[in-house]
C-alpha cells in the first residue's frame, strides 16, 4: 500500500502533483474546518467586527463578527458541490444527446444541432441568469443552469468523437455480430469517448467554479447568510479599506482551487489526449 | 556498375549506432553497428521488418532523427565529410541538394495549397543563384522524364488534380532537381497498386542511373529488392545480418533471419480441385452497386456511379475464392454487399439459401451465424476497451443460450486454435502485435462457426513472416472448421498461394475468373497479364536458394470476331477457355 502510494507521487510530474498537493490542502483545510472550528459560519459576534488575521481568528473576521476562516471551509464545499453536480449533469446529458445525435444521424441530429448552436450563441452567464430567472435562485437552480449552459461543449465533442468512431472497423464488427445499434452505441462506442470528455470536463469544471462564485457575488448564489466565495467577496467591498483581510482570503481560496484544477487538467491533457501523443510516439 | 569504383564512395557507414534516451537516464539502441558503403549510381536496398531500424538508419542519412535520437557510435561520412557531428546549418546546405528524400505516403508529402511548379523549384531556389528561367527548365525537363503528359501546365497545378502514382512521380523528379548524389526512398510504393508501383520504380530506377544518383531503397518487399537493387542489407531488430550482392544473398543466404524472410514469401502450393458438385454457399445473380454522386444543387437528379456491374459468381463449401483487383475495382464492395453493409441496386445474393437483397433483407443477427468479415487493419478492428476475452466471446454471448462456463471454454479453446496463449484473455488489444490482433480478429470471425469468411485484405498491413504465418493459420482453421472464404486482396503472390478460384476485376467488371491453377498459368485477359507481369516474384530453386522469377505470358489469341480490347466497340460476353475459366471480351457487331 505505502509501495503503491510512493510509486504513484513520482510517476507525478511537476505541475500536476503541485495541482493535486494544492487541491489536497484546499480540501482538507475546508474539512478540518467545517468539523473542527470553534465558530459558527453563520452566528454573529459583534464584538469582534473587523479584526485582522490573528490566533483565535485565523484569516480575521467580518462585518458581523463571523470567522472568515470557518466561513471560507464552509464556501468551498458548497461552491464544490455546486460545481461538481452542475459538471455532472453537463457530461450526462450532453454525452447523451452528443452520442445518438452523432450515432445515428439525420433529422434528429439537426434539430438537436440547431438547438445546440442557438444555446452556444448565448454568452454563457447571460444564459445561466436567464435559466436561474425561471428556476430561482437556490442550489438546484445553480446547478440545472449550469449544467445546461455547459452540455453544448460536452455534445460538440462526444458527437464529433463518435462520428469518427463510427466509421471504424470494430464497430462494424459489432453490427455484423448481431449486436442492436444501441448495445453498439453502449458497449463499443461511448467507452471511447471517455478520454475527451474528461479532458473537456476539467476545463468546464473550472468554469463551473468561476460561474458559480460570479453568481453568488451577483447574489444570485445560495441564498445568504449561508457562506459562499462570490457573497464573501461582494460583503467585502464596502470594507476594503477597513479590514482588506475579508476580500483577500475568499479571493486567495478562489484562485488556488482554480489553478489546481486548472493543473490537473493540464496533466490529464498530455496523458490522455491523443493529438497531443503523436509527438511522443515517434520516438520508440 | 564498376566503372566509378576507383573514385571515393560516396556514402561509407561504418558501425553506425542510432539510439534514443530511455526514462531511467539510460538508452536503448534502435540501430547497432551497421556498415555499408555506396557507390555512385548504386543502389543498395535495406531491407527489413517493422521495427528493424531501416527507417530511423533513412532518417539519420538527412539528420533527421525525431525526437531526441542520436547518432551514438560509429562514421557515417558522405563524400568524405562526416555527418553525425553535423550542426543544423551544416545540415541545411546538404538535404535537398546533396542527399534527398522520397516519403512513403505520396498523398500527404506534396503540400496540397502551393503548385507544383512552386514545390519543384523551391530547393533549387534556395540552393543555387541559378536564374528563374534554368530553374523552370530544369524542372519542364524532369517533368518530361517521369512521362508527365503536359509537363509546362502541370507546372501551375496542385498536387490534389493528379493520382498517388503521378504524386509519387512528381516527388522523384522534385528530389532529384539538385543533382543530388544520394537519394533515400523510403517505401517509395508501398502505398500503390501493384501496376503502378512497376510504373514508378522504373521511372525511378532509370532516372537515378542517368544522372548517377547513389540510390538507397528502404523496402519490405524481397521481390523489388530482386528485381532492382545491386546490393542489399537485410536488418533484424536494429542489427545488420547479412549484406552483399543481391543474387549471392539469393542464391546462398547465410543468416538464418534472412533464411526465414524467404521462406515467409507467398509461394504457391498445389491443392485438389474442388469437386464439382458441391452445394452453393454463395451465389450472386447479376449484381450491380450504385453510389450516390453529391448533387451540386438540392433540386437537381440525384446522379449515380456504378462501382459494380453484372456481377456473377458462386462460391462453393470449403472453396477458397479470391477476389483481384487494384484499388477502386470494387472488390471491397462486393464483400459488404454480401454482408448487408452496401445496398446492391440490381440482381440477387443468395447466401446459403437466404435471399440477402431484397425488400426484406434479414438483418445482421440472422446472418452473423452464417457470414463473418476479417478486417484488413488489425489496430482498428478490435475496440481498444474491451480484453480479448471479451471481444472472442461477444458472438456466443449474443446468442444467449450458452452458460458462462461454456462460453469460457469456447473462447479459450478458440483462442488456442488461433494460436495465441490462453492468459491472452485478459489482456487489451493494445498490448497485441499487429499479427496477434488479427489472430484475434480472426478468432471473433470464427468462434460462432460461420459458413463463409470474407477476409479483406488480412494480411496486406502485416509484416511478411507474420504474414506467412496468418496464412498458413488460416489454412490450418479452414481444414479443421470446414468453412468457405472469399479472399479480398490486391496481393497476387498471397493468391496464388491461398486461393482455389480467382476472380480479377477490372473497374468494376469481371474481365476473368478461373480456377487459380489454370488463370495462373494460362491467363487471358491483358489486364490480367499486365498484373502478372507487374508482379517481381521470388521462386525457390532448392532450399535455401532464391531467384527473380519474371513472368512472361504469350498474348491469348481470341477467336475471330472476338477482342479483349475494351475500347473496342462491341456487345461484352465471356468466352470459355475451359468449363472453369472465363474471360471478359468483346464481341465484335457483324
Amino acid at each position: 500500500m505505502k509501495l503503491a502510494f510512493s510509486q504513484m507521487i513520482t510517476s507525478l510530474k511537476g505541475n500536476a502533483l503541485a495541482g493535486y498537493s494544492i487541491l489536497f490542502i484546499v480540501i482538507t483545510t475546508s474539512l478540518l474546518g467545517n468539523l473542527f472550528s470553534p465558530y459558527d459560519a453563520v452566528e454573529t459576534d459583534f464584538l469582534n467586527r473587523f479584526s485582522s488575521p490573528s490566533l483565535s481568528h485565523w484569516f480575521g473576521t467580518d462585518e458581523y463578527g463571523r470567522d472568515v476562516f470557518t466561513r471560507i471551509a464552509e464556501g468551498t464545499f458548497t461552491s464544490l458541490r455546486v460545481s461538481t453536480a452542475a459538471v455532472t449533469f453537463a457530461i450526462v446529458l450532453g454525452a447523451l444527446v452528443g452520442a445518438i445525435t452523432g450515432y445515428f444521424g439525420g433529422w434528429l441530429d439537426r434539430i438537436a444541432m440547431v438547438i445546440i448552436d442557438s444555446i452556444m450563441a448565448f454568452p454563457g452567464l447571460l444564459l445561466v441568469l436567464g435559466i436561474m430567472a425561471v428556476l430561482g435562485p437556490n442550489e438546484m437552480g445553480i446547478i440545472i443552469s449550469l449544467g445546461i449552459a455547459y452540455t453544448p461543449s460536452i455534445t460538440r465533442i462526444v458527437r464529433g468523437t463518435v462520428l469518427s468512431l463510427r466509421e471504424k472497423e470494430f464497430v462494424e464488427a459489432s453490427r455484423l455480430l448481431g449486436n442492436s445499434e444501441w448495445v453498439t452505441l453502449f458497449s463499443h462506442i461511448l467507452p471511447n469517448c471517455i478520454t475527451p470528455v474528461v479532458v473537456i470536463s476539467t476545463s468546464i469544471f473550472t468554469a463551473a467554479v468561476l460561474s458559480e462564485t460570479a453568481l453568488s457575488f451577483l447574489g444570485l448564489g445560495v441564498p445568504p447568510p449561508a457562506p459562499s466565495w462570490g457573497g464573501m467577496l461582494a460583503d467585502s467591498r464596502n470594507y476594503l479599506g477597513l479590514n482588506p483581510w475579508m476580500g483577500i482570503f475568499p479571493g486567495l481560496a478562489i484562485t488556488f482551487t482554480l489553478l489546481a484544477i486548472n493543473l490537473i487538467g493540464d496533466a490529464l491533457r498530455d496523458k490522455w489526449d491523443p493529438r497531443l501523443r503523436t509527438l511522443q510516439e515517434e520516438t520508440p | 556498375m564498376n566503372t566509378l569504383s576507383n573514385e571515393q564512395a560516396v556514402l561509407q557507414v561504418k558501425d553506425l549506432c542510432i539510439a534514443f534516451p530511455t526514462q531511467g537516464g539510460g538508452r536503448k539502441e534502435v540501430v547497432s553497428s551497421a556498415s555499408f558503403s555506396l557507390d555512385h549510381g548504386e543502389v543498395l536496398a535495406i531491407v527489413g521488418e517493422s521495427g528493424s531500424g531501416k527507417t530511423m538508419m533513412a532518417k539519420a542519412l538527412l539528420g533527421l532523427l525525431p525526437g531526441n535520437g542520436f547518432v551514438s557510435g560509429g562514421s557515417l561520412s558522405f563524400e568524405g565529410r562526416e555527418l553525425s557531428q553535423f550542426t543544423n546549418d551544416q545540415w541545411q546546405t546538404l538535404r535537398g541538394q546533396k542527399i534527398s528524400m522520397i516519403f512513403q505516403e505520396p498523398m500527404v508529402s506534396l503540400n496540397p495549397t502551393l503548385k507544383i511548379g512552386f514545390q519543384l523549384c523551391e530547393a533549387m531556389r534556395y540552393h543555387t543563384q541559378a536564374s528563374e528561367e534554368n530553374i523552370k527548365k530544369r524542372a519542364i525537363e524532369l517533368l518530361t522524364r517521369i512521362k508527365i503528359r503536359d509537363p509546362e501546365s502541370c507546372l501551375e497545378k496542385y498536387p490534389h488534380e493528379f493520382s498517388g502514382g503521378m504524386r509519387q512521380r512528381i516527388m522523384i523528379a522534385s528530389s532529384l532537381m539538385m543533382r543530388p548524389q544520394l537519394l533515400v526512398a523510403d517505401e517509395p510504393t508501398t502505398a500503390l497498386d501493384c501496376l503502378v508501383q512497376k510504373e514508378v520504380l522504373d521511372i525511378l530506377l532509370e532516372m537515378a542511373k542517368a544522372e548517377g544518383t547513389a540510390l538507397l531503397l528502404i523496402t519490405h518487399d524481397l521481390g523489388l529488392v530482386a528485381h532492382y537493387a545491386d546490393k542489399v542489407l537485410v536488418m533484424e531488430k536494429g542489427i545488420a545480418v547479412e549484406r552483399g550482392e543481391v543474387s549471392t544473398v539469393l542464391e546462398n543466404p547465410l543468416h538464418p533471419y534472412t533464411r526465414k524472410l524467404l521462406a515467409s514469401l507467398p509461394h504457391k502450393i498445389e491443392r485438389p480441385d474442388i469437386i464439382e458438385a458441391r452445394e452453393n454457399i454463395v451465389s450472386l445473380k447479376n449484381v450491380s452497386v450504385d453510389y450516390p454522386i453529391r448533387r451540386p444543387w438540392f433540386w437537381q437528379q440525384q446522379q449515380f456511379t456504378r462501382v459494380l456491374e453484372d456481377i456473377n459468381l458462386t462460391v462453393k463449401k470449403g472453396e477458397t475464392l479470391a477476389i483481384v483487383g487494384e484499388s477502386g475495382s470494387g472488390k471491397t464492395t462486393l464483400g459488404r454487399a454480401i454482408l448487408q453493409l452496401t445496398e446492391v441496386s440490381e440482381g440477387t445474393i443468395t447466401v446459403k439459401d437466404i435471399t440477402v437483397t431484397g425488400d426484406k433483407p434479414p438483418g445482421f443477427r440472422a446472418m452473423s451465424k452464417v457470414v463473418q468479415l476479417v478486417f484488413q487493419d488489425p489496430f482498428a478492428a478490435l475496440s481498444p476497451r474491451q480484453t480479448i476475452g471479451k471481444i472472442i466471446a461477444e458472438p456466443l454471448r449474443l446468442t444467449n443460450t450458452l452458460s458462462k462456463y461454456d462460453i469460457e471454454k469456447q473462447t479459450l479453446q478458440m483462442l488456442e486454435d488461433v494460436g495465441l496463449p490462453i492468459h491472452f484473455a485478459s489482456r487489451y488489444p493494445n498490448e497485441l502485435s499487429g499479427g496477434q490482433r488479427q489472430r484475434v480478429s480472426i478468432a471473433r470471425a470464427l468462434i460462432n462457426k460461420p459458413e463463409l469468411i470474407i477476409a479483406d485484405e488480412p494480411v496486406s498491413a502485416l509484416d511478411i513472416t507474420v504474414q506467412a504465418q496468418v496464412l498458413t493459420l488460416l489454412d490450418k482453421l479452414k481444414e479443421k472448421h470446414g468453412f468457405s472464404c472469399i479472399f479480398i486482396s490486391h496481393d497476387l503472390a498471397v493468391v496464388e498461394q491461398i486461393a482455389d478460384r480467382v476472380v480479377v476485376l477490372y473497374h468494376g467488371k469481371i474481365v476473368e475468373s478461373g480456377l487459380a491453377r489454370e488463370l495462373f498459368s494460362r491467363p487471358a485477359h491483358r489486364y490480367t497479364r499486365r498484373l502478372l507481369e507487374a508482379l517481381p516474384e521470388l521462386r525457390a530453386r532448392n532450399e535455401h536458394s532464391y531467384q527473380l522469377y519474371k513472368r512472361q505470358h504469350t498474348d491469348f489469341m481470341f477467336p475471330a470476331g472476338y477482342t479483349d480490347d475494351d475500347s473496342a466497340s462491341g456487345t461484352r460476353c465471356f468466352y470459355q477457355l475451359s468449363d472453369q475459366h472465363q474471360v471478359a471480351c468483346q464481341k465484335e457487331l457483324v
